[in-house]
């Protein structure tokens, strides 16, 4: 802000000229200042306010945190550091958990087309919503590849490695010289058991009828899931 | 902002006590003192001290390294005040609560008129006496404390403008200014 010599300030401006040199701001605007003083008693007051502000500004105390302060708060922000840790490790921990869950359900054999399924789906099950077909029902009948098949692909894959480590220690009870069952012959069980090994016929069926509610409810949510993937030709951007 | 802020950052981080300590020591005194001048009471401002290290610590990653440390931690302790006092305004023992003297008395003779400048900064609303404090207490420039409350810079200087204009109106009011005699001749 600068002013000529024959121009007079105004009290507006004087303010404003105050206000700067609250901010600190020192401006070549003095002299100027002064004349409006000698003649405005308003600001002239205004000025003297300014300056007691000032002093007391300086004078102000800043306050002091007690002491024992510092100790406590490093204290508290510890405590809360380790629980947090804490949970952070245990919500992965609970992450994990499920997630094999998951995979135990898959490995009870749904996702292979070829499996021998004790409880059929009924038509209906097979039917999407707006009458597309369903991506399953398309692998059976030989349909183009499609996205959902990589997924079931791979998803076969991991559930069928888990079934053989899973299955693997009871070839021990086994007889001699027995070809090793697999996923389509699942009915190969009841067939050769050792009646010795009848305990792990009567097991599978246990926890066959156990899971049956959760390999229902987990066929139907991947089926939905699967139908819902575009197609790999599909447009990226309108997804049809 | 320097490298070694960031440096003890990533130390907080990883959960380091003495660089929590060496933190709690560098602020420390600068949010209580903000708490205190907006709270006006020492109990409320431990206590809020307290909560705003919490948030401090619990939202440092977010912290963005390539800003100064401090006007963010400052912009918290504001935001905190300013919850607390709202909270605060809802209970029906504030009025006797807020007697409790918050001020530290000065050092000289001097002491009416910090103590009338303290009682007409606290008397200020929420949004001027925050920047009041940060400039005139805490030396903080508009730009970081526009950083720091998330506001425009034109609108820290209004704000900043305003309340200075609300406390001199009370100094005049109280008294603590004496009517000027016009400069002299030779004054002048």
């Amino acid at each position: 802000m600068s002013y000529e010599r024959d121009e007079a300030m105004t009290c507006s401006e004087c303010h404003d000229l105050l206000q700067s040199q609250l901010d600190g701001v020192s401006d070549g605007a003095r002299a100027v200042l002064d004349e409006h003083l000698a003649e405005c008693p308003q600001c002239r007051e205004w000025h003297a306010a300014v300056r007691v502000l000032e002093e007391g500004l300086r004078l102000l105390p800043r306050p002091a945190p007690p002491a024992e302060l510092a100790e406590h708060l490093t204290g508290r922000l510890m405590a809360d550091f380790r629980s947090r840790r804490r949970w952070r490790m245990s919500a992965a921990a609970g992450a994990a958990l499920a997630a094999s869950m998951l995979l135990a359900v898959l490995a009870s054999g749904w996702l292979k087309p070829n499996a021998v399924d004790p409880w059929p789906v009924t038509p209906d099950a097979n039917q999407s919503i707006a009458g597309k077909p369903s991506p399953i029902e398309g692998i059976r009948e030989g349909q183009p590849p499609t996205l959902p098949l990589a997924v079931a692909q791979a998803v076969e894959g991991i559930t069928e490695r888990i079934t053989t480590e899973a299955v693997t220690p009871a070839r021990e009870l086994l007889p001699e010289a027995l070809p090793m069952p697999t996923l389509g012959s699942a009915r190969l069980f009841d067939e050769t058991l050792d009646p010795a090994a009848a305990p792990l016929r009567e097991a599978r069926q246990g926890m066959s009828a156990g899971l049956e509610p959760m390999t229902t409810s987990a066929r139907r949510a991947v089926e939905l899931l699967l139908r819902d993937l575009p197609p790999m030709d599909a447009d990226p951007k309108t997804g049809t | 902002m320097s490298a070694e802020e960031a440096a003890l950052v990533k130390r907080c981080l990883r959960g380091d006590e003495p660089a929590v300590r060496l933190l709690v020591d560098r602020f420390q005194g600068d949010i209580f003192g903000l708490c205190l001048r907006m709270l006006h009471n020492r109990h409320d401002a431990e206590d809020v001290t307290q909560e705003v290290f919490l948030r401090i610590f619990r939202s440092l990653r977010r912290w963005d390294s390539t800003r100064p440390l401090k006007p963010w931690i400052l912009g918290i302790a504001v935001n905190r005040c300013r919850t607390w006092m709202v909270q605060r305004a809802r209970r029906p023992e504030t009025v006797d609560y807020l007697h409790e003297t918050a001020t530290t008395p000065a050092a000289d003779d001097s002491s009416e008129l910090v103590r009338e400048i303290q009682a007409a900064v606290g008397e200020l609303r929420p949004e001027y006496l925050s920047v009041f404090v940060l400039f005139h207490e805490y030396g903080q420039p508009y730009e970081d404390i526009a950083a720091a409350l998330d506001r425009p810079v034109g609108t820290i200087k209004t704000w900043l403008h305003r309340a200075r204009q609300e406390v001199l109106e009370r100094l005049q009011r109280r008294g603590m200014v004496a009517s000027p005699e016009p400069l002299t001749e030779d004054e002048l």
